[in-house]
């Protein structure tokens, strides 16, 4: 039966003819072993098998047997409550007459319409593309709704929508973008600098109110006070938008006892009506002076804010002394009373323009073309407007990442054509409104890719877009449209190049802040009662460590092993007192170190902060929730989503009963055990780790009536284990199940799906040629990139 | 109380305005230009309330100082309604009321107003809020057909037909400037021209995808679809709002939003809610949502943590003890509207009556993340309240009933919304 299938398989078309064959071959499985529960009586999981059709034609149709399969596949359908198991036999019988037909169902949509669908920029790849292309550095973001994600990402074509609103927005981002780039090249670059001393630091311009820093013997001193906006330093403002470099001479720290004290750079209004304060950087004043340098945008009206912000056990706070909230250090001295605090010797603000300066931002609009070559030309329209022709042309060559016939870019050059003859040839305006045009295209926010095997300049596009969130640069788009990036040597070269590129940063930092949820980092705010050495500073310098442990597992091909047992870390001082890791050794005043560690220490990526966080509520852990998040985004177990109508655990944060007794009775329940069973062994071992990643023993705020952590659990394949340890070196002994899950989270991060059921064996090819290197992460990388799932559409 | 005398049922059209005649004195907050509150057709339309307002809140509201424990007309107010006791007989309390086949805690926050089913593992399908449903058909009157409203960022429940979220304004003094204050002559120059050239921008690339359109596959062909239509709808915009930037704004007597705290997230609603009730009132928007999602409440009495962290009160004594400070305030806000919507009168009744006032949440238990009993006060719009519609904590009934007995109460004619199985029970004129 089977086989006939397989023969007619050239087209979906034929199959669909004959639904019925398919479905006979495999009744005596389903009225054996599925029609027990997934009939039109129970129909379980809302499946009724004895009405599910056989269609792959239909998406839906396909993805539902593919599902079947697989959970018959990995042994949990039928369930192993069943009274009944089916025979090694049978069940391969039944996987075999379903396999073949499925793979070429799929195999046979992914042919006709690409496995990708047409997607466009996540708002984060639309700002940078615009910025790369114009060489300004404003932020666009703003302009743009959120993207919506798919597992974590936002690259993912189906979860993609567009409207009205978006387009409204996209014209407002190209016109606030063109703004910028045509004021600067006309009028040039500001170079604004502002030496703000510890004298001026201090002054305060309204009435009552102080919250800045002390003037002590020369040197300006933030102190450890909670007051709202202390540390508010007036003379700091700016009235311009702009990107700014923040010099801070000799900061040092005041009374330490040889550790680091810690503190936040922030900028903002600083006034209640508008209280949101960004964090600029983390502050390390160590016993030794020395000068720390911050780059960041400042909005007009945004101030410098900064305090000691360190919850270290035993810091004392420094009382404010004022009247009403405001601070006074009159008639003390802070420091011979040994108050902890950061000191300076003066803060300089200059103007800086991260990705060049007025010269390239003019060079990227109009070429070579000065303003009086354009006046030169007056007398020749003809000249003026076959220039005017050659600009939009390769402007839009490079938005649209691909050469396109002439008649493609016609209406483009025709709208410049247009407001030219409008502006008395006017070289400004009639660019602005090609330039308008080409960044709202479909071809500038989309990806315009065609069935089958990718073009040149549609692979050159999905690698930059992917290493760099951004359009190709010049040389890599040469590659791509000469065909050259089709070579595997030129390919993996250009990887490489890529991602040694400045610009290459940006894929951990887009990459880790999606798959792992770091964006999401700030969500919750962990009660302070409960967890009371928690702070910002931690908090940013957890994202920190994640971004600079997978940076160099990229850099280094660390084997994906690392992600759960490792013989490094990233770690700064602050991090250190904080997980409480004694034994090792950082510097204070250098930032973040790498330290070789013992792997069957506190190691790896799953037991790092950030991960703990994002997958808490910042009061309470939930072992279902970081459950899930393990498997799907570490160990690449998709869990089914709940039935419907199952109550949630209401958590109880008063530390009597622990939450595994809340969760016994429902995961005794047959129903739930199935997907439980996988579920809680990864979040039970995890439970170690409070919502802010600190080690615990016992629930609530730790005393002795407290119910005590139960780490201990069983995995599914059977494996016992007694807590966070065993657990680890149970998968770290798995690197291919974690080397499979990069790969499809690459796949789905770089090209907007993800493989499908016909890709096993392009996967499996690719695990194979990564054995030799450990399952490198780079290794990993470039093989995905360089394999069929990344080329083909 | 400020109230408002003006009159009931007469518009003027512009070309009225233009031949000089009929215009309408002694209306101090009403442009003379906008139909006054009432139908707009006159008699004709009575039985209606064209005006909708949905209030949500991103981390629900406790259920047990919600809830009262009696159902029906003489329920004894629960904590968080005694401060509503004189408006009693101008909303609903509805309890156990959920959209069914809604789950996934905080994500479902796209779903309050679409009941659009969700799950974590699901992703959204093309479904419309009941905001914009009925500012697509109902809302081209007015110079802004819906706002889009939240306190503290661009997230909101209102989406479009294809599923797309409306990113939310959240900035008070820009709001109000919108609405009430007329650009300069120059600026409204430049922004009539890049209207202007904005939609030969539309045109440009309208065509462009089609023109893609015929190379592609057939799945992205359905794709670059939504393009299209989205490309043509903003050309259309773009269109609606030329006509109107040279029409002068109303006149209000308010300068401006009142200041609020952020560190006070009811008073931060307040200030949202003010300029909604001015907006109605001036007929500038029949539609809006305000998404409360501030996380500032430590400048409330008593309270020092995050509105957050204490929505996660995990049966803390402490923490719920805070939690009811704040949300007590929220509730007694959103009264506060309902009264300002009532004190603006005429002869055939308030502009409460024309406007139905929802307020609710994703969130029937932010604690544990719970989906199911959602918090629903419903005000205004004429109906028959003062009354606790209690339905079963266990097997919810269906909250989409209640939006589409809204639905044909603002005149829009359908029979179903979402997962509705029927208009509202217990709910009548």
């Amino acid at each position: 039966m089977s086989f006939c299938l397989v023969c007619l398989f050239g087209r979906v078309e034929d199959l669909s003819a004959d639904p019925g064959d398919l479905r006979d071959g495999l009744e005596d499985f389903l009225w054996a072993n599925c029609y027990d529960c997934h009939d039109d009586l129970r129909s379980e999981a809302e499946l009724d098998l004895t009405q599910l059709d056989w269609d792959p034609s239909d998406p839906d149709n396909q993805q539902r047997w593919v599902r079947i399969f697989k959970r018959v596949e990995a042994g949990e359908m039928p369930p192993r409550e069943a009274k009944e198991h089916p025979s090694q036999e049978s069940v391969a019988a039944f996987l075999g007459d379903l396999k073949s037909p499925l793979v070429a169902a799929v195999q046979a949509r992914n042919e006709s319409e690409g496995r990708v669908t047409f997607r466009r920029m996540t708002r984060r790849q639309h700002e940078r593309t615009i910025q790369d292309l114009l060489g300004i550095a404003i932020p666009l973001q703003g302009f743009l709704p959120d993207d919506a994600e798919f597992h974590g990402f936002e690259t993912v074509s189906v979860v993609q929508q567009v409207s009205h609103f978006h387009f409204a927005r996209y014209l407002e981002a190209a016109d606030a973008a063109l703004d910028e780039a045509f004021s600067r090249a006309k009028n040039g670059d500001s170079n604004f600098r502002l030496e703000v001393t510890p004298e001026m630091q201090g002054k305060n311009h309204r009435r009552g109110n102080y919250r800045g820093p002390e003037l002590y013997k020369g040197r300006s001193i933030a102190w450890n006070i909670r007051t709202q906006f202390y540390g508010r330093m007036e003379a700091t403002k700016v009235k311009e938008s702009g990107w700014y470099r923040i010099t801070i001479k000799d900061v040092e720290a005041v009374n330490s006892d040889g550790e680091s004290i810690w503190g936040v750079l922030r900028r903002g209004v600083g006034h209640s009506m508008a209280p949101v304060l960004t964090p600029v950087g983390l502050v390390e004043a160590a016993p030794k002076a020395r000068t720390q340098v911050f780059e960041t945008w400042m909005d007009a009206g945004d101030q410098l804010i900064l305090k000691v912000d360190a919850n270290t056990a035993g810091m004392k706070r420094t009382p404010h002394s004022g009247n009403g909230g405001s601070v006074s250090y009159k008639g003390k001295d802070r420091v011979k009373e040994g108050f902890k605090g950061i000191a300076n010797r003066g803060i300089l603000i200059q103007r800086i323009y991260p990705q060049g300066d007025a010269a390239r931002v003019r060079f990227r609009l109009m070429r070579d073309f000065g303003p009086s070559d354009w006046e030169g030309l007056a007398k020749d329209k003809k000249a003026q407007l076959r220039e005017l022709d050659q600009l939009v042309t390769r402007f839009a060559t490079l938005a649209f990442r691909e050469q396109l016939p002439w008649k493609v870019v016609e209406p483009y050059r025709e709208l410049a054509r247009i407001a030219y003859r409008g502006s008395d040839a006017d070289l400004e305006t009639s660019l602005r409104a090609a330039y308008r045009a080409v960044l709202c295209s479909p071809r500038f926010l989309g990806f315009t890719e065609y069935p089958g095997e990718l073009s040149g300049s549609a692979v050159a596009s999905r690698l930059s877009y992917m290493l760099w969130d951004s359009g190709p640069d010049w040389a890599l788009h040469e590659k791509g449209v000469k065909g050259h990036i089709l070579k595997r040597e030129t390919l993996l070269a250009e990887v490489d190049r890529l991602l040694n590129h400045a610009r290459g940063e940006r894929f951990v930092e887009s990459f880790a802040d999606q798959w792992l949820d770091l964006e999401e980092i700030d969500f919750t705010t962990p009660d302070q009662r409960l967890y009371p050495t928690f702070d910002v500073t931690v908090q940013e310098s957890m994202v920190e460590e994640t971004r600079r442990f997978l940076a160099e597992m990229f850099a280094k091909d660390r084997s994906v092993s690392a992600f759960i047992k490792s013989d490094f870390a990233h770690l700064n001082e602050r991090l250190v007192n904080f997980y409480r890791l004694d034994d090792r050794e950082v510097k204070p005043g250098s930032g973040f170190q790498r330290l070789s560690i013992s792997p069957d220490a506190r190691s790896g990526l799953v037991t790092q902060g950030a991960i703990l966080k994002v997958t808490a509520d910042g009061t309470v852990t939930s072992p279902i929730l970081r459950g899930v998040w393990m498997n799907e985004r570490i160990l690449g177990r998709h869990i089914p989503p709940p039935p419907p109508g199952i109550p949630a655990v209401e958590p109880d944060i008063r530390g009597a009963t622990s939450i595994r007794d809340q969760l016994a009775k429902h995961t005794s329940d047959v129903t739930c055990a199935g997907c439980h069973a996988k579920i809680d062994p990864a979040g039970f071992a995890l439970e170690v780790y409070d919502p802010v990643g600190l080690w615990r023993e016992r629930y609530g705020r730790g005393d002795k009536k407290a119910a005590v952590v139960d780490p201990s659990g069983v995995t599914p394949e059977g494996d016992t284990f007694a807590g966070i340890n065993d657990w680890r070196k149970i998968h770290a002994a798995r690197p291919r199940e974690l080397a499979h899950n990069l790969v499809n989270q690459l796949v789905l991060y770089g090209t907007g799906a993800a493989p499908t059921f016909a890709d096993r064996e392009t996967i499996e090819g690719i695990l194979d040629r990564a054995v030799k290197n450990n399952y490198g992460a780079r290794t990993l990388l470039r093989e995905v990139i360089a394999s069929d799932l990344f080329l083909t559409k | 109380m400020k109230s408002v005398h003006f009159n009931f049922g007469q518009r003027l059209s512009r070309r009225h305005l233009l031949r000089g005649a009929g215009v309408a004195l002694g209306l101090p907050l009403l442009d003379a230009m906008r139909p006054a509150f009432g139908a707009a057709g006159g008699a004709a339309n009575l039985g209606q309330a064209k005006r909708f307002v949905g209030v949500t809140l991103s981390l629900g509201l406790h259920n047990p100082n919600l809830v009262p424990k009696k159902a029906g007309r003489d329920y004894e107010p629960s904590p968080y309604l005694r401060s509503l006791q004189d408006i009693r007989d101008q909303f609903t309390v509805i309890s156990g009321s959920s959209h069914p086949d809604v789950s996934g805690g905080h994500t479902a926050e796209g779903s309050i107003l679409s009941a659009a089913p969700h799950s974590p593992a699901v992703t959204r399908p093309k479904t419309v809020s009941i905001d914009q449903l009925l500012a697509k058909h109902l809302g081209h009157e007015t110079r802004f057909p819906s706002l889009v409203l939240n306190t503290d960022g661009e997230t909101s429940p209102s989406y479009t037909e294809n599923g797309s979220m409306i990113p939310a304004s959240s900035d008070p003094m820009k709001l109000f400037t919108q609405l009430f204050v007329d650009d300069k002559p120059a600026v409204q120059k430049t922004q009539a021209e890049r209207l202007r050239s904005g939609r030969s921008v539309m045109d440009v690339i309208a065509a462009d995808t089609r023109s893609l359109q015929r190379q592609v596959g057939r799945e992205d062909r359905d794709r670059l679809d939504a393009w299209f239509t989205s490309i043509r709808e903003t050309e259309r915009r773009l269109e609606a709002n030329e006509a109107w930037i040279h029409e002068p704004k109303p006149k209000v007597a308010s300068k401006g939003p009142k200041e609020a705290d952020r560190n006070n997230e009811p008073e931060v609603m307040s200030a949202f809610l003010e300029i909604m009730a001015l907006a109605l009132q001036t007929d500038s928007t029949r539609f809006i949502t305000l998404h409360v999602t501030g996380n500032g409440v430590n400048a409330i009495d008593g309270v020092d943590e995050s509105y957050h962290s204490l929505s996660h009160h995990g049966r803390d004594d402490e923490k719920l003890d805070q939690l009811a400070r704040v949300e007590e305030s929220v509730v007694r806000e959103w009264g506060e509207f309902l009264r300002k919507l009532q004190a603006v009168k005429d002869e055939n009744g308030t502009l409460l009556d024309d406007t139905q006032v929802l307020l609710t949440s994703n969130l029937g238990n932010a604690s544990s993340h719970d989906n199911r009993n959602m918090p629903v006060l419903f005000g205004g719009g004429g109906y028959r309240h003062g009354q606790h519609l209690a339905f079963d904590q266990k097997q919810n009934y269906p909250l989409p009933n209640l939006y589409l007995s809204a639905i044909q109460r603002a005149g829009l004619e359908l029979d179903r919304f979402a997962t509705s199985s029927g208009t509202m029970k217990g709910l009548s004129i």
